[in-house]
């Protein structure tokens, strides 16, 4: 059995993988999973602490760090999340997580929380990480309005608008429901404020925004 | 390799940069000089730093990372740029090499192997994970069939359309576009729908995005340009287009 302290489980296999490099230099001696291998990697090198990206389906995470729990008992959990403003606080209950810790925290940030979390103890209040989020030099989406007002949700949204995909298929390729795209665009046009799709395309467009799918010409009929 | 190769990570998230700086460290032939976390600041420590190579996530706000990755090639074609895609698309492949990326690996690639494209790209060569090989060259393929097609779409406006769909680009609406042709709205409506139609598109959002990614808007000035005078066979000159003047 190979020993370490954190199992990292992130779908960009670059980041987790790096993230290990990282903690490894920090002294605390990791490994990397991707989600449907979790449940393995736990049951073959007893971690203490899962560090779990909460980027994708709330419901996936929920379900792999039940299936960690249950291939090593006692681990505790911290998640990865995208806004400190915003900690999912209803997935952190959920999975029994001791904290979050923002993808725009530096790596004192992480090393802290992840020692607080090994001695049982929850991350630093998420007021705190949010400090240091947004004091860390290039924290966030600083940078040109309208589309520093966007979220990231929002900005793939966008990109999808601009390649001339309706909410069908945008929901289809972030994989999010029609409904949610529909209140994602309506939270885009008051950002930006416009009042139609196209607008809002054109405001993309003119900022140099790349369309999330590149859009492709009609097959010609006749000829 | 005397001194190690100085490079810049543009990346969204700090933890991320960090990561990548760790990762990196005690390896020796590779330090990490700057960071960045949007693509302006990415371009701006590009010019400031001069590194020798260039790592940016193609999702960096607030424009995309292919953006800056094509701000700094123009700026310094010497300077190496790698691109790391969160998926193994080809189109986005395609668009990454179009920006003039030297490498390019999406974040499924295992981290040794990434750095070693990375190694690869600084020595001069140019790095694609093999399994996407043969999707880049599909791709591109693809890429100069679909440039063609909508080549042809294009080459059905009539050239009041062409004009219509300049004003368009520019970001006119229907009314603006009325007033600038002195034409009814209506009438610019009923070229904005043509527009649409030809182009098979269902929106004109679609068509114009079509129009920008075929990057129509350059030859639409030349197209749109006022037809030159051409000499008549026996020497007299002519306008294209007319019947010659009555003798």
């Amino acid at each position: 059995m190979v020993h370490c302290d954190v199992l990292v489980v992130n779908g960009n296999a670059v980041f987790g993988a790096a993230l290990c490099r990282l903690l490894g230099r920090q002294g605390h001696p990791a490994v990397h999973a991707a989600a449907e291998r979790a449940d393995a990697e736990a049951a073959r090198c007893a971690p203490r602490l899962l560090l779990l990206d909460a980027d994708p389906d709330p419901v996936d995470v929920a379900l792999t760090a039940a299936v960690v729990r249950r291939a090593a008992r006692g681990i505790a959990t911290l998640l990865l999340i995208g806004d400190a403003a915003d900690p999912p606080l209803a997935l952190e209950r959920e999975v029994g997580a001791l904290g979050c810790v923002s993808r725009h925290a530096t790596g004192e940030v992480l090393d802290q929380a992840v020692r607080r979390a090994l001695r049982g103890q929850r991350a630093t209040p998420h007021g705190a990480a949010h400090r240091h989020a947004t004091a860390a030099p290039e924290a966030g989406r600083g940078g040109r309005a309208p589309l520093a007002g966007l979220t990231e949700r929002e900005l793939l949204v966008l990109r999808a608008m601009m390649g001339g995909l309706r909410s069908e298929g945008i929901g289809e390729h972030l994989g999010i429901s029609r409904h949610t795209v529909r209140t994602h665009v309506q939270s885009i046009l008051g950002k930006l404020s416009v009042h139609t799709r196209l607008e809002a395309g054109m405001v993309g467009l003119q900022a140099g925004l790349s369309p999330l799918v590149r859009p492709r010409p009609a097959a010609l009929s006749g000829s | 390799m005397s001194r190690p190769a100085r490079l810049l990570v543009a990346a969204e998230y700090t933890l991320f940069r960090a990561a990548i700086k760790a990762a990196l460290e005690g390896q020796g032939d590779i330090a990490v000089v700057a960071e960045a976390g949007t693509d302006r600041s990415a371009i701006a420590a590009a010019a400031t730093v001069a590194p020798d190579l260039v790592l940016i996530d193609d999702a960096l706000p607030p424009a995309g990372g292919l953006r800056a990755c094509a701000a700094v090639k123009h700026a310094a074609p010497a300077t190496r740029v790698f691109v790391l895609a969160r998926g193994p698309d080809p189109a986005n492949l395609v668009a990454a090499i179009e920006a003039g990326a030297d490498g390019f690996a999406d974040v499924e690639l295992d981290l040794d192997t990434l750095l070693g494209g990375v190694r690869q790209v600084l020595a001069g060569e140019a790095y694609v994970p093999p399994r996407l090989l043969g999707p880049l060259l599909q791709g591109m393929l693809q890429r100069n069939r679909d440039s063609d097609r909508f080549l042809q779409l294009s080459m059905r406006l009539t050239r009041r359309e062409r004009e219509v769909l300049e004003l368009l680009l520019d970001g006119c609406d229907h009314e603006a576009v009325a007033e600038i042709l002195s034409i009814s709205p209506q009438t610019a409506r009923t070229h904005i729908q043509n527009i649409i139609a030809k182009f098979g598109a269902h929106s004109r959002l679609e068509a114009v995005s079509l129009a920008v990614e075929y990057r129509l808007t350059d030859r639409l000035r030349v197209l749109n340009a006022p037809a030159p005078e051409r000499p008549r066979r026996n020497g007299q000159p002519r306008t294209v287009g007319k019947a010659p003047p009555t003798p």
